[in-house]
């Protein structure tokens, strides 16, 4: 396989990566926000803020993801990054099922 | 209850854990890291590390009781602080629209967009950044002259309009904003209620060699086309091919730096010699390829520029057909186009033609052999 780098797809998924871990932690922090907006204790006018600056965050971000054409990427590499932490997790927290499931998967290749 | 023959269906697992909902969880409960190192050398430790880390978000903490003077005292300090969450507007101004936009600002070695929101008053155009609170640009809208959209390329491929301003003052801006037809039309609006026409005129954006983004409004453009420039010893680097633009207007040609955003080669119309398409070898993968040599006189003499990219012959032929179409100026002997020169102005220095300058009304045969008669005078 041949592996076609060029300055512009070089920045770009560099640039996709880096935006993609900006938004993981932005959606953390949105998760994070909710909390504290349901915590009660925040005024309303803090509410008001924080929803204000969460949003204006999406904005930009998708902006940004407009302007440099990388949204595919960007997905892209989340999805790839979730398929490893559903991996890892399912591996962690239920390593029984797994062997079920590769003694299914041989049962079914006998038959 | 039985099952109907056919394939047996197996519950499967179908939601999928994402990297935000293990970030989540663990911020929900909470990370405690304790850890004591020490870095030895040859059995004498040297370096002791004692770490004591607890990552949680801020309302775990808060229900652990840690940080709440913390939290108080930050959410104090914004409440007294920050007020100024949009831009101060003056008595009977309001404002019509507020987008998302940036302006390309470019003072010196900063170059960069600086993104914030676009408000559009009936008196001003402002661009406000509201964390931390700074009001990037406010123009009066009396003071634009004219606007400019230019679509340019992205280095991922991707297009964009970009609008540029020019004011009244002979500077002009660079904007990018979010819905730039609403953005102008909506500022037309304001501005014919004012009584100024905001018109549309062709321009070419060439920052100013100051590295303002600027544009000259009237400069009419000949010939352009993508071309790379080997750009001079600069600092630590060597001379360098880069990616940028070649523009032939009617008074000067440029090379547009496509990365810095900036002009970094100008030759007025005047100063230009001449080009000659020659075959040179690049060096390293490129090997030797046609490049457009053009001499072109600056203040130290003499000088070469080395340019290559597509249609060379054409550009050789532009600029040539150009040179000659030019004709030195009576006051200091510089050469300027022909008409130019009878109309506007020598470029380089003060003098103008004496010759009656044709009447606005009159048709363009007339004016054609006026001008062809006076180029016979001089």
């Amino acid at each position: 396989m041949v592996v076609d780098i060029d300055e512009g797809n070089l920045k770009a998924g560099l640039l996709a990566l880096v935006v993609s871990l900006v938004e993981v932690i932005k959606d953390a922090l949105k998760l994070q926000a909710f909390k504290r907006m349901e915590g009660g204790s925040l005024t309303e006018e803090e509410i008001d803020r924080l929803g204000q600056a969460l949003a204006d965050l999406d904005v930009a971000l998708e902006q940004l993801k407009a302007d440099q054409g990388i949204a595919e990427a960007v997905q892209q590499v989340r999805d790839g990054l979730d398929d490893v932490v559903d991996d890892v997790l399912d591996k962690f927290l239920n390593p029984q099922s797994w062997v079920e499931e590769a003694e299914r998967s041989d049962r079914v290749r006998v038959r | 209850m039985v099952l109907p023959p056919g394939p047996v269906y197996l519950p499967t697992k179908f939601k999928q854990s994402t990297l935000v909902d293990l970030l989540d969880r663990a911020l929900d409960k909470g990370v405690v890291i304790a850890a004591d190192l020490v870095v030895s050398l040859g059995g004498i430790p040297l370096v002791g590390v004692n770490l004591r880390a607890a990552v949680a978000g801020m309302e775990t903490m808060l229900r652990y009781g840690l940080m709440r003077d913390w939290d108080e005292r930050i959410r104090d300090w914004e409440r007294t602080h920050v007020e100024k969450r949009e831009p101060a507007l003056l008595e009977s101004e309001r404002t019509v629209l507020r987008l998302y936009g940036a302006l390309w600002a470019a003072r010196g070695i900063y170059r960069a967009w600086r993104p914030g929101h676009i408000y559009l008053t009936n008196r001003r155009l402002i661009l406000f950044r509201a964390q931390p609170a700074e009001t990037l640009l406010e123009i009066p809208l009396f003071s634009i002259k004219g606007y400019t959209v230019r679509r340019e390329t992205r280095f991922t491929g991707h297009e964009r309009d970009l609008v540029y301003l020019a004011l009244r003052s002979g500077r002009s801006i660079c904007l990018c904003a979010e819905k730039h037809e609403e953005l102008l039309s909506a500022m037309a609006t304001e501005m014919s209620s004012m009584g100024i026409p905001l018109v549309e005129e062709a321009a070419s954006p060439f920052a100013a060699l100051d590295g303002e983004a600027a544009l000259m409004i009237g400069e009419a453009i000949k010939a352009e086309s993508k071309m790379w420039y080997q750009a001079p010893q600069r600092g630590i680097l060597g001379d360098t091919w880069r990616p940028g633009s070649l523009y032939l207007t009617d008074s000067r040609l440029l090379w547009w730096c496509d990365t810095d955003r900036q002009v970094q080669l100008e030759v007025p119309v005047g100063r230009l010699g001449g080009a000659d398409v020659e075959a040179m070898d690049l060096g390293g993968l490129i090997g030797e390829r046609p490049v457009l040599s053009l001499r072109y006189r600056n203040s130290h003499g003499l000088e070469t520029a080395l340019l290559t990219g597509d249609g060379l012959a054409e550009w050789k032929h532009a600029i040539e057909a150009f040179a000659e179409g030019t004709e030195a100026c009576p006051g200091c002997g510089g050469l300027a186009p022909r008409e130019r020169l009878l109309e506007q102005g020598c470029p380089s220095c003060d003098w103008t033609s004496p010759l009656p300058k044709p009447e606005p009304v009159a048709a363009g045969p007339a004016e054609g052999r006026l001008a062809g008669e006076g180029v016979q005078a001089w």
